[in-house]
C-alpha cells in the first residue's frame, strides 16, 4: 500500500442514539500502511464508527471516505470494488455457520469468478497457513472450532482478496493471554509481509503496544487523543490517564511488583 | 472489469520482452496482485506458461510495482514450482515467494466411508430418525406431566408471569388474524350450504351445517393450524437461540429448571389459548354465516342463532375445546422438541423450525381424525 495515500478518512463525523451523541464532529486520517488502534470505553461508540469507515452505516453527517472515495456517492459496482479492497475481521468471526472453514475462505474467492478450483485451494491452503492453522482445518464446521481457531480462520477469510485495508473488531477478545499473544504475532507477521493498512477496535491494552503505531482515543464523542501510543500515554485527560495506566492496565509481575 | 478500474488504484500487471546478447530477457511490470491479475488472467497465464519453458530466458521482477500471494503463485505455477536459473527480484518481494517454496500442492482427502455401510445408512436413517423424534418427543410429554405434578406440591413455584406472558404473545395478539380467517370461512361455508341445502329445499339447515362444522370440527383445527405455524414456529426459533446464546445453560446453573420457566409455560399457554381461540373463531364464524345466509337466502338471523341449540347438542362444544386444549398442548411439546434439538448453524435453525411447524399441523390432523372415530357416536341429533 502506497504510504502518500490516505485509506481511510472521516470528515464531522455525527451520531445520535436517540438524545444522546456519541459521536460530535470525528475528524480522523488514516494514511497507507499504518496501524491505527481506536481505543475508548464501552459504549463510546468505537464499533459504530467502526461500521460507518466501512459503510455499513450511513454516517448521520459528515463523510467518510474510503481510499479517497466517499461510498455514499458510488454506483453499487463501484462500492463493491472498493469494499473487495478492505477485509474485516469481525469481533465473533462471522464465519458463516454452515459452510466449513475452507468454503468460507473460498467463497469470496470463487466470487470473483476468475480463478480455477485449483489456484483456489492453492490460495485457501497458503492462507491457512498465514494463520497457522492446518490445512485439516478446512474439512472442519466454524462450530467445531475454538474460540481462537475462529479468530484465525475469520482473519484467513478477511485476508482471502489479499486487502490493502484490514478492519479488526476486537481482534484478541475472547482469547486467552497465550493465544491473544500467538493472535498479535501472527497479524504482526502478516503485516510485515503483506504491508496492509490496519484500522482496529480494541480493549486490550497490552496487544495496542505490540500491535500499533498509532492510537486515537474515542470519550465523551470526541477523538481526545491521537498520535503514536508513547504520546497518547502522556495525555492528561481522564479518560486516557483511567486506561492506560489504571491499575488494570499494570502487567502483572508477581511478587515486588508496585 | 470498467467498474473494478475505476475504484481502484492498480496499474495493470505487464510482459515484455526483450532481445538481448545473452538472450531473452523478460520484463514484468505494474501490480501482480489478485485484483489487477483477475481481468486477464488466463492470458497472461499462458504467456507465462510459453515463456517459462525455455529455461534460458532471464527474469526480470524488479519492476513490479507490487506483488501478493496470489501473484506469486501464479508465476510459481509457471514456472513449475521452482526458480528459473536466472530472476531478479526485489528484497521487498522474496517473502511472499518464500511461502510457496515451501508448499506442495494441497491435497484433500474426503473420509470415506465404506460403500455398504453407506448404503446400510441411507436406509436405516430415516427409522432410526422417526424412533429417535418419538422418543423424545414422549421423554418431553413425561417430563411436562412430572413438572406439572412438582408444581402442583410447590404451588408458589408456578411461573404465573412467564404464562401470562405467552397468552399475551400466543392468544391476543392472534386475535386479528384468527378473527379475520374465521369470518372469511364462516361466509365461505355459509354460502356453499346453502346453494346445496337449497337444492333439496333444506336451507334453513345452513346454521346446523355450519354450527357443526365450525364448533365440532374447523374452529378448532383451524385455529391449530394458523397457531402451529404463527407460534410453533416462533417457540421453536426462540428456544433454540437460547440454546445457542448458552441462555438455557445460564438459566440451570443458577438453579433455576428450564424446563419448567421456558417450556412449561408454553405448554400451559398454548393449552389455555387454543380452545379461547377457538370460542373466539367459531363466535365470528358462525357471524360470518349468518349474514351470508340472509343475503344469500334471505335467511332470518334469529332464525340462524335460535334453532342452533337444538341442532347442536352443547356436548359438541365440549368435544371442540377438548380437542382444542389437545392441540395446544401438541404443537407446543412439538416445538419445544425441535427447538431443543437446533444446533449452532443457521441451516439447522431454518431446518428444525420447519420440521416444527410441519409436524405441529400433521399432529393436529392426525389427532382430529382420532378424535372423530373415537367420538363417532357422540354429540349428534338423536343419539
Amino acid at each position: 500500500m502506497n504510504r502518500n495515500t490516505t485509506a481511510v478518512e472521516l470528515a464531522g463525523i455525527w451520531t445520535d442514539f436517540g438524545d444522546r451523541a456519541v459521536h460530535r464532529g470525528i475528524d480522523l486520517r488514516v494514511p497507507g500502511g499504518q496501524k491505527l488502534a481506536l481505543v475508548g470505553g464501552s459504549g463510546s461508540g468505537k464499533t459504530t464508527l467502526l461500521r460507518i469507515m466501512l459503510g455499513l452505516l450511513a454516517p448521520q453527517q459528515g463523510t467518510a471516505r474510503l481510499f479517497g472515495r466517499e461510498l455514499e456517492t458510488l454506483s453499487d459496482d463501484d462500492q463493491q470494488a472498493i469494499r473487495n479492497r478492505c477485509g474485516v475481521l469481525f469481533q465473533g468471526g462471522a464465519l458463516f455457520t454452515d459452510l466449513n472453514i475452507y468454503d468460507n475462505i473460498a467463497l469470496p474467492l470463487r466470487e470473483l469468478d476468475a480463478l480455477d478450483e485449483d489456484t483456489i485451494a492453492e490460495l485457501v491452503c497458503m492462507k491457512l497457513l498465514m494463520v497457522r492453522l492446518d490445512e485439516r482445518v478446512g474439512s472442519l464446521m466454524p462450530f467445531e472450532l475454538s474460540g481462537g481457531m475462529v479468530k484465525r480462520a475469520a482473519l484467513a477469510r478477511a485476508l482471502a482478496l489479499e486487502p490493502e485495508l484490514l478492519f479488526l473488531d476486537e481482534p484478541t477478545s475472547g482469547l486467552d493471554p497465550l493465544a491473544a499473544e500467538n493472535f498479535v504475532d501472527v497479524i504482526n507477521r502478516l503485516h510485515r509481509d503483506l504491508r496492509f493498512t490496519m484500522v482496529m477496535v480494541t480493549h486490550d491494552v497490552h496487544s495496542l503496544h505490540d500491535l500499533c503505531d498509532q492510537v486515537a482515543v474515542l470519550a465523551d464523542g470526541e477523538l481526545v487523543a491521537h498520535g503514536p501510543i508513547d504520546q497518547v500515554i502522556e495525555s492528561e485527560h481522564s479518560f486516557v490517564h483511567h486506561f492506560f495506566r489504571g491499575g488494570r492496565s499494570r502487567p502483572i509481575s508477581g511478587a515486588g511488583a508496585p | 472489469m470498467t467498474a473494478a478500474n475505476a475504484a481502484s488504484d492498480f496499474q495493470p500487471p505487464a510482459i515484455e520482452t526483450r532481445e538481448t546478447d545473452a538472450g531473452v530477457a523478460i520484463h514484468l511490470s505494474g501490480d501482480w496482485t489478485l485484483r489487477a491479475l483477475c481481468p486477464h488472467l488466463d492470458e497472461l497465464r499462458a504467456r507465462l506458461t510459453a515463456l517459462a519453458r525455455d529455461d534460458a530466458h532471464a527474469w526480470d521482477l524488479s519492476a513490479i510495482h507490487r506483488l501478493d500471494n496470489t501473484g506469486a503463485l501464479i508465476l510459481w505455477k509457471a514456472w513449475g514450482r521452482t526458480f528459473p536459473s536466472s530472476v531478479a527480484l526485489r528484497d521487498s518481494h522474496r517473502p511472499v515467494f518464500a511461502n510457496w517454496e515451501t508448499r506442495q500442492p494441497p491435497h484433500f482427502d474426503e473420509p470415506r466411508r465404506p460403500p455398504s455401510e453407506r448404503a446400510l445408512a441411507t436406509l436405516a436413517r430415516p427409522a432410526r430418525a422417526a424412533h429417535h423424534h418419538a422418543r423424545d418427543w414422549l421423554a418431553l410429554l413425561a417430563r411436562f406431566l412430572r413438572d406439572v405434578a412438582d408444581l402442583l406440591a410447590h404451588p408458589r413455584r408456578i411461573p404465573w408471569r412467564e404464562i401470562s406472558a405467552i397468552i399475551h404473545l400466543t392468544g391476543v395478539r392472534a386475535l386479528p388474524i384468527t378473527g379475520i380467517l374465521g369470518l372469511l370461512f364462516g361466509v365461505v361455508l355459509a354460502y356453499q350450504a346453502a346453494i346445496h341445502l337449497q337444492a333439496f329445499g333444506a336451507d334453513t339447515f345452513v346454521s346446523e351445517m355450519v354450527g357443526f362444522t365450525m364448533v365440532r370440527e374447523m374452529g378448532p383445527s383451524m385455529t391449530a393450524i394458523i397457531l402451529a405455524g404463527r407460534s410453533g414456529s416462533a417457540i421453536t426459533a426462540q428456544i433454540g437461540v437460547m440454546r445457542l446464546t448458552q441462555e438455557l445453560d445460564a438459566m440451570k446453573v443458577m438453579g433455576i429448571s428450564s424446563s419448567q420457566r421456558i417450556l412449561l409455560p408454553r405448554i400451559i399457554g398454548l393449552t389455555i389459548v387454543l380452545p379461547l381461540l377457538s370460542i373466539w373463531v367459531m363466535l365470528l364464524s358462525l357471524s360470518g354465516g349468518a349474514l351470508t345466509a340472509h343475503l344469500a337466502i334471505g335467511l332470518d338471523y334469529t332464525h340462524f342463532f335460535s334453532t342452533l341449540p337444538t341442532a347442536l347438542p352443547l356436548v359438541n362444544l365440549w368435544i371442540g375445546l377438548a380437542k382444542a386444549a389437545l392441540f395446544g398442548a401438541a404443537i407446543a411439546i412439538t416445538a419445544c422438541h425441535f427447538g431443543l434439538r437446533i444446533e449452532p448453524n443457521t441451516r439447522s435453525l431454518a431446518a428444525e423450525t420447519t420440521r416444527s411447524v410441519v409436524a405441529g399441523i400433521a399432529l393436529v390432523i392426525i389427532i382430529n381424525a382420532s378424535a372423530t372415530v373415537v367420538l363417532q357416536n357422540i354429540g349428534f341429533k338423536g343419539v
